[in-house]
């Protein structure tokens, strides 16, 4: 075989992802996985249901349409009516993805050429360097840091470049919880239009923000309509990850644009579902508050349980996430402590330091997720109080 | 709005496809639509009730694993097994995806680097120049010829460079339906060995070959080791919407673009 390694050599380094290496680990001493992203009990038996009838009706066995079925297209601008009093045309304005991560990787194949600069949150999501390098862009990280994560105004701005053509951000954010509040979204807005950059927002925790606050769409702010491709899905505000339905909201050229790429990834995807989900966006508020209630006392459940083992409890504003700082129960280093702690307790968790291209930062932080049932998060709140002694 | 376009410059020209142009024209008029390759009946009741059962039993209403339930990876490999003899290890060699349409993305920009050559039959599918250039590839094409539009062997040996990195072949072949026979197979195999070329093959019609039978290239001498096979389910069980493909690469170094 020819001397050239066979993977590009712009993903050197991103062939196999930590959750592959702690979900092997998990499953090899039988520990609880609180590593991995997704809930543990499915979404609305109505919606599953709804799924079913798809299937049967013969409603998207077949292809459906490039841009996605009109019933979901529609269903998508209601909601972002609904909660954001955001007006879309669901023919031009609104494209359904294979998921947030097909809607990503389609924005960046899209809107990036090679040797542009995007600057993201670090610690990032982990298909963010993988997207952002196929694509042939440089990532310029933007440090999110202990205790509050807090973007820095003032370094995003000295970050930015005449090479710097999108911003791609994430709140709520994994793993951090963190929220842009209302002042960090207008001078993030403020920068995009003075420095006439694209933005691409990761939404997919919209609907868990936790403590009476709530998700405000970059897109929605003065100046941004036109220049901010706003991305989620209904993995996590339905429970139905595998389903992986999601969707770009966006001005009709920035969609045409991220539809292009898109169609030559998957072309289309989860054809039933589309129609599910189109009637999972209609569940009345009563749905998405009892959910978010659920998510939040889950979250009050572990964090307790963490504090008391003797992490440092990073409480988080939102998402399925909490992130510690093992420094207090006298660890250095997250990466060694994750991987021993199956063996030393039958919890697995998942260190941030991958998240980052500064290590360092996050050399001490561990990811827990908090979106499992409460005996389940009982019963590791309670194995790890072992670590203490 | 930055002046430059928003689409990426090399996508130039992939903006909509002639199915959306000919799907819209059909629906306007009223036209019987044979434009489009999917089935107007569903496939077997018995399978769709497997995926009634599956979502009701709760398997797969959340992130199945990165390469593609156990389940599915061990039938692939027997299906390979079964009709080719085949014998891939379901936990390294084989990848699940969605749909045989992200396979071929994720391959050419997994093994592509921007200036690598790659030679397909031209008329292709529509996805393959949109993939080698988002990978910044340089698509060769070899033109398949009416009336029988069989390869031209020798203009696929004078099109191979020193930047060739692979072949992406199809067959049996959408538009044309020509199927490669055992001795073109053959000779396409030598040259890649010959040329140290890596094989990208497209099988959706894998079972769909009338008068004859598809053979698949990594059969062939030397083949296992620098082809990676892409089929899917959508056309052999006529569900095209449920997007499940699948790649046997030769390596398990291989990038995924999406669960
Ligand atoms: C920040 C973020 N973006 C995107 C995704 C993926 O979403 P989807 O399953 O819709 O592709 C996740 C899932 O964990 C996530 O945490
Ligand atoms: C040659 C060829 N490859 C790939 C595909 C797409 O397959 P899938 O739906 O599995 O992505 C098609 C569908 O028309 C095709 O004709």
């Amino acid at each position: 075989m020819s001397g050239r390694p066979l993977l590009n050599r712009r993903l050197d380094g991103l062939g196999t992802t930590i959750f592959a290496e702690m979900s092997a680990l998990a499953l090899a001493t039988g520990a609880i996985n609180l590593g991995q992203g997704f809930p543990d009990t499915d979404g609305p038996e109505a919606i599953r249901e709804a799924a079913v009838r798809a299937l049967r009706d013969g409603r998207g066995n077949q292809y459906p349409p490039g841009m996605g079925v009109p019933e979901l297209r529609t269903a998508i601008a209601d909601h972002q009516r609904r909660f954001y009093g955001l007006s879309f045309d669901p023919d031009t304005e609104v494209l359904v993805t294979a998921g947030a991560t097909e809607a990503i990787a389609a924005a960046m194949l899209a809107l990036l050429e090679p040797g542009d600069e995007v600057i993201a949150f670090e610690p990032f999501y982990d298909s963010y360097a993988a997207s952002i390098a196929m694509a042939g862009g440089v990532r310029v990280p933007l440090t999110l840091r202990a205790p509050d994560f807090r973007p820095d105004l003032d370094a995003l701005r000295a970050a930015v470049t005449p090479r710097t053509r999108l911003l791609l951000l994430n709140s709520p954010h994994n793993p951090t919880g963190m929220v842009l509040t209302g002042d960090e979204l207008t001078a993030i807005a403020e920068l995009a239009v003075e420095r006439d950059l694209l933005v691409v927002t990761d939404e997919v925790y919209e609907h868990l923000v936790f403590d009476g606050g709530a998700h405000t769409p970059l897109i929605s702010l003065p100046g941004m309509r036109d220049r901010t491709v706003s991305i989620s899905s209904a993995g996590k505000t339905f429970s139905f990850t595998g389903w992986k339905v999601g969707w770009v909201t966006a001005s009709a050229p920035l969609v045409a644009a991220v539809r292009t790429s898109k169609q030559f990834l998957t072309y289309v995807a989860s054809g039933p579902f589309q129609y599910a989900i189109a009637e999972a966006l209609r569940l009345p508020d009563d749905y998405f508050t009892a959910f978010r209630d659920d998510l939040q006392a889950k979250r009050d459940l572990l964090a307790d349980g963490l504090t008391t083992a003797g992490f440092e409890v990073y409480r988080p504003q939102g998402t399925y996430f909490i992130t510690t700082d093992i420094a207090a129960l006298g660890e250095k280093d997250a990466l060694a402590f994750c991987r021993s702690l199956p063996e030393r307790c039958g919890v697995v968790a998942v260190p941030n330091s991958v998240f980052y291209d500064h290590p360092d930062a996050g050399r001490t932080q561990v990811r827990f997720a908090s979106c499992k049932q409460h005996a389940v998060l009982a019963e590791a709140s309670s194995r790890l109080q072992r670590l203490e002694s | 709005m930055p002046a430059r376009p928003p689409l990426n410059r090399s996508l130039d020209g992939f903006g909509t496809t002639i199915f959306a142009e000919m799907s819209a024209l059909a629906l306007a008029t009223g036209a019987i639509n044979l434009g489009q390759g999917f089935p107007d009946t569903d496939g077997p009741e018995s399978v769709r009730e497997a995926a009634v059962r599956a979502l009701r039993d709760g398997r797969g209403n959340q992130y199945p694993p990165g390469m593609g339930v156990p389940e599915l990876r061990t039938a692939v490999a027997k299906h390979q097994r079964r009709f080719y003899g085949l014998d891939p290890d379901p936990d390294t060699q084989v990848l699940v995806t969605a749909g045989a349409t992200e396979a071929i993305a994720a391959a050419m920009l997994a093994l592509l680097e921007p200036g690598d050559e790659v030679i397909a039959f031209e008329p292709f599918y529509d996805s393959y120049a949109a993939c080698i250039a988002m990978a910044g590839g340089v698509r060769v094409p070899l033109t398949l010829r009416a009336p029988d539009f069989r390869p031209d062997l020798d203009a696929l040996r004078a099109a191979v460079t020193p930047r060739t990195r692979l072949l992406l072949l199809n067959s049996p072949h959408n538009p044309t339906g020509t199927v490669l026979t055992p001795a073109e197979l053959s000779a396409i195999a030598e040259l890649a060995v010959e040329r140290d070329l890596l094989v990208v093959t497209d099988e959706v019609y894998e079972h769909l070959a009338f008068d004859g039978t598809h053979i698949p290239l990594a059969s062939l001498p030397g083949m296992h080791d620098r082809t990676v096979s892409i089929s899917s389910a959508g056309k052999t069980f006529s569900f095209t919407g449920w997007k499940v493909g699948w790649v046997k690469p030769f390596s398990p170094a291989y990038w995924t673009l999406a669960a």
